[in-house]
């Protein structure tokens, strides 16, 4: 059964999350802001601002990031609060889910 | 009494008109009520503007709202402190496209204008008093609104035709240094007439920004620490003496010391230079929290607090209590610094304890968190890390041992 994960993107901090806690702390990883694996399974990412630079990185990396899961997302409102009717379900792979980072981001600059 | 704003609601259809139209008819309603505060009719105009169209920025909205009173002849627009400084900024702040500036200057300007055309710098090899007199008089024209600066390069072609178009290039890069320096005098020097203890100075943040213009960008300066400066360019008597107060030796390196060093802080930095120098009232610095060089930050809203104070790798990734005693951590010890690789308005801050923060051209922070990667990360980030400190304090015990 795939994994569900949370997704959060507050002001240009975005964050991918679960509940499981832990870090293979010798796991080879791309260069990217945080990150925690455990038994080969990303369990947590964030950084500031996603480009074009880091969604390649984490594509030619492949491995964990090819895992098919469940990304719920919440947006938030200016003040930082949860907006839950406005939540959805993305399901595919981290890259999908990291592609669905940078289109919100992109959608955020547009509108100012 | 209605607003002017719901006057101006009332008797027009104001969904129809474009923003020139609207600001026109404001100003119109305003010359009728001059004596009300300039600063809450504007922002009234900002919350309403915000409404009526999103995708203007209240920065553009000054900027017009500016330029459209200073440009207009109804007498009844006050020549207020408020407006006056306003335009100031906003005109040296984006260069040459400024608009006119037809208010009168004051006592203080004049005094730091007239310094300035007592002598003439960087002018080519001519120094002939033609030459000089005529610079002098477009400096004035410049000064009385008769041009704007984009309009300056127009008068020095015509005023100096025998010159290649290279030379009046020239002219133009030393009539605007002129120009911006004397209209900093004038603000370092209506600050010390109105017994101001500190100014703030403010650059233009871009791709184009320089070291040095990063590196004092939002800096707090004590107004006596500038005082021996100021003296020493309006009394320069020599072009070498000009030049050397001018100080524009940090150019490429930057200034990276609490305290300025004497005879250094007043813009501009170097050619081209859009850097400012704004007042400051005690009760402003007082309130402000400042980083190890002295200069301005804040958190950017609560919204970027909470998510500081709660999520995982920021606060909780130190050893500290508060989200305020992690920033005087991180800023109050800068190790290193540079432009955002992706956003050159943004800095890159490296705290001695291993965080990064990043500020907007502003100087509001929009995160600080501790990346896992340590340094690797500072610099993938990063495009140009512009000051090191372990760089200059080993460039400094070398200059040592070698005597220099």
């Amino acid at each position: 059964m795939a994994r569900t994960l949370t997704i959060d993107i507050w002001g240009l901090d975005w964050y991918i999350e679960s509940t499981t806690k832990g870090d293979d702390e010798a796991y080879e990883f791309p260069l990217i802001g945080n990150y925690s694996v455990v038994d080969g399974k990303i369990t947590h990412l964030h950084d500031y601002m996603l480009s074009e630079k880091l969604l390649k990185r984490c594509v030619e990396f492949g491995g964990p990031f090819l895992e098919h899961c469940s990304f719920v997302y919440i947006p938030r409102n200016k003040d930082g609060e949860l907006v839950q009717k406005d939540g959805k379900v993305i399901e595919g792979d981290f890259i999908d889910a990291l592609v669905f980072i940078y289109k919100e981001f992109e959608k955020k600059a547009k509108n100012g | 009494m209605p607003s002017i704003l719901t006057r101006l609601l009332k008797s027009k259809n104001y969904e129809k008109m474009s923003l020139d139209q609207l600001i026109d008819e404001y100003i119109a309603l305003y010359a009728k009520n001059a004596q009300s505060n300039f600063n809450d009719l504007l922002s009234e105009l900002m919350i309403f503007l915000e409404k009526y169209d999103q995708n203007i920025s209240p920065e553009t909205v000054e900027s017009i709202f500016a330029s459209k009173i200073a440009s207009s002849s109804m007498s009844a627009v006050p020549n207020s402190a408020v407006l006056i400084p306003l335009i100031y900024e906003k005109s040296m702040l984006e260069g040459i496209t400024a608009p006119k500036v037809t208010v009168q200057f004051g006592a203080a300007d004049e005094r730091a204008i007239k310094a300035l055309e007592s002598r003439m710098m960087w002018v080519g090899n001519d120094s002939s008093k033609r030459t000089q007199e005529k610079l002098k008089s477009i400096f004035a024209d410049v000064y009385e609104g008769k041009y704007t600066h984009d309009e300056l390069m127009q008068a020095l072609r015509e005023n100096f035709a025998q010159y290649a178009d290279m030379e009046v290039q020239k002219l133009k890069v030393a009539a605007d240094f002129n120009l911006r320096q004397g209209r900093n005098l004038g603000t370092l020097s209506r600050a010390i007439e109105q017994g101001d203890t500190y100014v703030q100075i403010v650059a233009k943040m871009d791709g184009k920004t320089t070291n040095v213009c990063r590196s004092m960008h939002l800096r707090v300066i004590k107004v006596a620490t500038l005082k021996k400066q100021l003296d020493a360019i309006v009394n320069a008597t020599s072009v070498d003496a000009a030049k050397e107060a001018s100080n524009l030796s940090f150019s490429k390196i930057g200034v990276w010391s609490a305290t300025p060093p004497p005879n250094f802080g007043i813009p501009p930095y170097h050619m081209g230079c859009r850097t400012i120098i704004r007042q400051m009232s005690a009760e402003q610095v007082e309130r402000m929290s400042l980083d190890e060089f002295g200069r301005e930050y804040e958190i950017l809203d609560k919204a970027t607090y909470d998510k500081i104070r709660t999520k995982q790798d920021h606060l909780s990734a130190s050893k500290l209590k508060s989200v305020e005693a992690l920033e005087k951590e991180t800023f109050g010890s800068i190790a290193k610094e540079g432009v955002h690789a992706n956003d050159p308005t943004k800095r890159v801050i490296w705290g001695s304890n291993g965080f990064m923060g990043i500020l907007d051209k502003n100087g509001k922070i929009e995160t600080i968190y501790k990346p896992k990667k340590g340094l690797d990360a500072f610099h993938d980030t990063t495009n140009e890390v512009y000051f090191d400190k372990l760089e200059q304090s080993f460039k400094a015990k070398v200059k040592k041992w070698l005597g220099l």
